[in-house]
């Protein structure tokens, strides 16, 4: 069944329009949708693909055909209503859409009792806005990305000066008094304060916690270069004071990756000057486990941070690896590695997180395998065919350009999915889901959607391990993304860091090798 | 009725000079976007007008600040008048845009050397986009350009002009996307207009070729955005990307001056940034790859 809808003389934004032909085509039923002008040449592209009735033609290059072909009068009712809804009833809204201040000084007028700026303007801006933040008392969120280190130096003293806070920037998490800010997941209140370099370090963990029944008190990112010697962990520090003092916080989790030996040495002691519980996960750093104390434990991944603190909590030693190398683990490794081609068994990890990047390389390393995570000019797939396992961080700018955070947006990881059939090197496919606030509301069907793309013959052979960050409460459903997951053949692991082993353990064919990491070996 | 809001236009694009000049003339409102308005005047002539920086089309108007909650507040719509009227524009009564403090903008006569490096790094930024424009789900437009790419490479003129005219009103969106390639490729060749024989010829050719096919084939927006890059004036916004590519190439500059124009439209941007770098790179090939070249 074909309709074409014309309007006359009709101009949209153009995202409007594009968006109105992706909602279409995913409507189940709709097997053909095209939006275009009605100029001579769309016209006859729309004729070859038996998209155009009586009506389209007679349509002109200003008016705007919508096409849709749809298996029922049903299915075409509702496009229709997608139609009426993309092009009449937004405008509507648009139109005498609500009021938002448009400057600092307009929101402080309307809310002269807030605290926090929120700020997301280019990084090129983001010092003179959030130094006018910090100029009237406000603590500030920065999300923006690409800030000069400069400018982050210079408005981290200033505002250490007045004790306020900056957050961020490159660290996109924070939970301050159970407001959630930019992405973050729906985690209960709880005695456990989380500072972390990472947002989504932060993430990962506190969905630990929540999952094991415990709540967060406060989630502080401070900022992925906060560490860095120039800045010298000066908001991590001042981080680590504040939840000494908060009453509402039992133990204290520092997560970042490894920095430079002074920082992580001035981070651990005071912390363990400190009143309270702390564990401290600095991934990759040289500080070996055995240099914990009671009181203050050190963390090798973040599963294994989430489960010390909880054991500090609840009055456990807290020091065990949390989710050690089961049978259970080997015997489901041996499944799966049953599906590889023997000479395909590479490791090809696309994550949206940068520490989650960061402890798979890390964890990969740690069991002897070569890791390569760069590719050359961003192209995917790789050629040359780089060493050992691979792993990409999409998060990175280069992949961002022109698109939402893959968060958000999983385009560039669909792509990169649906060209493993060109290249049959990767066996194994691991991947991290960030569900959450500010994360993409359905990411099971995006991933579920690109492995369908694959010839049949491709798919049952590639072996895919995901984890999901998140809670039962996240909008996406923690619960039902898992499930659908699992029946789409994807095996859903609790934690970046489990998923990573047991990726590891299928690429070694799951037999015959001793899976513990070399560095629980040192510890124990 | 809203109070009439007062605001002064910053700039515009130079060709909008003879229409802006006239002492009056009566429009009308032919579309609204979520921050822009689009007027028609006299002759048809297309305005658009927009807040913020830099201006987005030659044809556009440009005023301080967001112009999407004034067109909100004032409830301006579709098919309402615009007169002109001496040193200002009124828009339905609501809005008078007052035009004495404005400057016109003129695409540059682009001066400077394009560096292969730079090239490639602004080719490396459109790559990485996964579905970078319009064009790229279409065969006929992807034939089509591949064959302006190679007219351009061998000097086969003709062969460009009859690739060119199969672009005209091709693709969705409300510029279709051959257009916006088109004026990509026509902003690549203006570039070398100065150094070089063959993109001056295939100027010429496309004005022949194109001109009279423009009003039938493409829609008014299309054919405006044509027309203008047909006389050298293109969005400041294109300007400004292209400029990040004279040496020295500022790696950071370039992937950021494409990233933003990345962001014009939907498909806009990637189609426009895909003909410029086609028409840049066939320049480069044509006299010698790794040579920096004069434009």
């Amino acid at each position: 069944m074909l309709r074409n809808v014309i309007r006359r003389d009709s101009y949209y934004d153009s995202v409007v329009l594009m968006d109105l032909s992706q909602r279409l085509t995913k409507l189940p039923g709709v097997s053909l949708a095209a939006v275009m002008m009605g100029t001579e040449v769309n016209k006859e592209i729309l004729t070859e693909a038996g998209l155009l009735e009586a009506s389209g033609k007679e349509a002109g290059p200003n008016d705007l055909i919508v096409s849709i072909r749809a298996e029922g009068e049903n299915v075409l009712t509702m496009a229709l209503g997608v139609v009426e809804e993309l092009l009449v009833q937004r405008r509507a809204v648009g139109h005498r859409g609500e009021r938002r201040p448009r400057t600092l000084e307009a929101a402080l007028r309307e809310r002269p009792d807030a605290r926090i700026a929120l700020i997301s303007v280019p990084g090129e801006y983001a010092y003179l806005e959030s130094m006018k933040a910090l100029r009237r008392g406000l603590h500030v969120v920065l999300f923006s990305d690409r800030v000069p280190f400069e400018a982050e130096l210079a408005l981290k003293q200033y505002a250490l000066r007045r004790g306020l806070f900056v957050f961020g920037p490159e660290c996109g998490t924070c939970i301050i008094n159970g407001v959630p800010f930019a992405f973050a997941n729906r985690v209960p209140r709880g005695r456990i304060g989380i500072i972390g370099a990472s947002g989504t370090g932060i993430q990962e963990v506190s969905c630990l916690l929540a999952t094991a029944g415990e709540g967060i008190s406060q989630a502080l990112g401070v900022g992925g270069r906060d560490l860095h010697p120039t800045i010298g962990g000066l908001m991590m520090q001042q981080a680590i004071r504040a939840l000494q003092e908060d009453p509402e916080t039992a133990v204290i989790i520092v997560l970042a990756k490894a920095s430079s030996p002074e920082i992580e040495r001035i981070v651990f002691d005071l912390l363990a000057s400190g009143p309270k519980s702390a564990v401290v996960n600095f991934l990759g750093s040289t500080i070996p486990r055995a240099q914990g104390t009671n009181r203050v434990r050190v963390a090798q991944t973040l599963d294994e941070a989430a489960v010390a603190a909880l054991g500090l909590l609840r009055g456990a030693r807290g020091d065990a690896p949390p989710f050690a190398i089961s049978q259970q683990l080997l015997s489901l490794a041996r499944a799966l590695s049953a599906r590889l081609d023997p000479s395909a068994r590479r490791i090809v990890a696309l994550y949206s997180g940068g520490s989650l990047v960061a402890e798979a390389a890390w964890l990969l390393r740690q069991f002897g395998e070569q890791v390569t995570t760069d590719l050359l000019r961003g192209i995917f797939p790789p050629s040359p065919t780089p060493p050992g396992h691979l792993i990409i961080d999409v998060g990175e700018a280069v992949y961002t350009v022109g698109r939402g955070h893959p968060i958000l947006d999983y385009r560039i990881r669909t792509d990169f999915i649906r060209r493993l059939n060109e290249w049959r090197d990767g066996g194994i496919l691991l991947l991290d889901l960030i569900l959450g606030l500010g994360a993409h509301p359905d990411p099971a069907s995006e991933i579920i959607g690109a492995l369908n793309d694959l010839p049949k013959e491709r798919r049952e052979s590639l072996v895919v391990v995901a984890s999901l960050c998140g809670t039962a409460a996240d909008p996406q459903g923690l619960e039902s993304q898992a499930a659908r997951l699992d029946a789409a053949g994807v095996t859903v692991m609790p934690s970046n860091a489990q998923a990573i082993r047991l990726a590891y353990l299928v690429s070694r064919g799951g037999n015959g090798i001793d899976p513990v990491p070399r560095s629980v070996h040192e510890s124990s | 009725m809203p109070p009439t809001r007062i605001l002064n236009v910053r700039s515009a694009g130079a060709s909008l000079a003879s229409l802006l000049e006239d002492s009056s003339w009566d429009g009308r409102i032919s579309a609204r976007f979520r921050s822009a308005l689009q007027i028609t005047g006299p002759h048809e002539r297309l305005v658009h007008l927009q807040g913020g920086s830099p201006l987005v089309s030659p044809f556009s108007l440009r005023i301080e600040g967001n112009l999407g909650p004034i067109i909100a507040e004032l409830d301006i719509d579709e098919g309402m008048p615009v007169r002109k009227e001496g040193p200002r524009l009124e828009i339905a009564g609501r809005l008078r845009l007052l035009l004495e403090d404005m400057r016109y903008y003129r695409s540059p006569l682009t001066g400077g050397v394009i560096d292969p490096e730079a090239l490639r790094l602004a080719e490396r930024t459109l790559a990485l986009c996964v579905r970078p424009g319009g064009l790229d789900a279409m065969r006929v437009a992807r034939e089509a350009a591949g064959e302006i790419d190679a007219g351009l490479r061998s000097g086969q003129i003709e062969r460009v002009v009859i690739a060119s005219t199969r672009l005209v009103g091709l693709g969705p969106g409300l510029t279709p996307s051959g257009d916006d390639f088109l004026v990509g490729t026509l902003k690549g060749l203006s570039m070398f207009g100065w150094a070089q024989r063959m993109p001056v010829t295939a100027l010429a050719a496309l004005r022949r070729g194109l001109t009279p096919l423009l009003r039938e084939r493409t829609s008014k927006v299309g054919a405006a955005f044509i027309g203008h890059a047909m006389h050298g004036q293109f969005a400041e916004v294109l300007d400004r990307a292209a400029a990040t590519l004279l040496a020295p190439a500022e790696p950071e500059a370039v992937t950021s001056g494409i990233a933003r124009f990345l962001g014009q439209g939907a498909t806009s941007g990637a189609d426009t940034a895909r003909g410029f770098l086609t028409a840049l790179d066939a320049c480069l090939s044509a006299n010698g790859k790794e040579q920096v070249l004069q434009c």
